[in-house]
């Protein structure tokens, strides 16, 4: 898959939630996805970001792509859990949407473009893949999924969980500026 | 009728026990006490070490506490590491020497953190 491909699949997420608000701006919450379908949304990203971290951490020979790969694993099934919990406390059951189908179609293509790829050219597409996906997810989280979100402990918990995705996208450009971090 | 000076002594006798003794001028002048060792608290919250820059003393303990739901470390390259950091947990560092100590979270290089020790 080339980066425009990839680059048009992660803008396509952002449609979607677009869609699920109806195109509007400030007024989101109103239109946005429900509770159930954040949580929903939530988890196929953090799904879809572990599993590619799995990968990673089977095809990689990086030090620095694997430590990386390892903390997407760790951190991404540490938010799972929190996201799962709260769920459960919440009584909130996930639900599907257009967007979280959108994540996990695209997650096909990619995982598919993973198991193709060795050596430098597969740490250099997963590492690029992880800075649009978190670059898209952190986007998705700040414009719509936070403004969406009704339950006041779950719009706290995206709020608190925004900050560890931000600092995935900048570990994430940190490797990616650097090529010969991902260096056999 | 009583002898003045008997008066006299138990005035000096009494106001010994309201003032304290009397030092002499060649008596020694007492030490500058030694400030107590502080406890500072860093608390790791929202992938980020808060304060990311604290003044300590030699001595002082430093006591970071991971408020985040996911595990974190406090590496210093040569001067302390602490090994992973659960949710939840806690972990103590004393200085025994001055210096700037730049740390860093092993797990997410960009949480970056500072002791000055004094």
């Amino acid at each position: 898959m080339n980066k425009a491909r990839k680059f048009s699949t992660y803008a396509a997420l952002l449609l979607c939630l677009d869609s699920l608000t109806a195109g509007a701006g400030i007024a989101l919450a109103a239109d946005g996805p429900s509770d159930a379908q954040i949580v929903g949304i939530v988890l196929a990203a953090d799904t879809i970001d572990v599993n590619y971290g799995n990968i990673a951490l089977k095809r990689s020979h990086s030090k620095a792509v694997r430590e990386f790969a390892q903390r997407m694993v760790t951190d991404h099934s540490a938010v799972q859990q929190s996201v799962i919990g709260l769920a459960a406390t919440l009584g909130v059951t996930a639900e599907d949407s257009p967007t979280s189908d959108g994540l996990k179609q695209g997650a096909v293509d990619i995982t598919a473009k993973l198991n193709s790829l060795r050596g430098k050219a597969f740490d250099s597409f997963y590492i690029d893949n992880e800075v649009s996906y978190h670059q898209a997810v952190t986007g998705a989280v700040d414009s719509v999924l936070i403004p969406s979100a009704r339950n006041a402990a779950l719009k706290s918990a995206l709020q608190g969980a925004q900050p560890l995705f931000l600092r995935h996208l900048e570990h994430a450009k940190m490797i990616q500026a650097d090529r010969s971090a991902m260096a056999h | 009728m009583q002898r003045p000076h008997t008066g006299l002594t138990a005035l000096l006798l009494t106001s010994g026990q309201l003032f304290g003794p009397v030092y002499s001028a060649a008596a020694e002048p007492k030490p500058a006490p030694i400030a107590a060792p502080q406890i500072h608290t860093i608390l790791i919250n929202g992938l980020q070490f808060m304060p990311a820059e604290l003044q300590v003393h030699v001595g002082d303990a430093v006591i970071w506490t991971n408020a985040d739901i996911v595990p974190h470390t406090i590496l210093a390259s040569k001067s302390f590491d602490s090994k992973n950091l659960g949710p939840g947990q806690s972990w103590q560092w004393v200085p025994r020497r001055t210096g700037r100590f730049n740390y860093a979270c092993a797990y997410h290089p960009t949480m970056l953190g500072t002791l000055s020790v004094q």
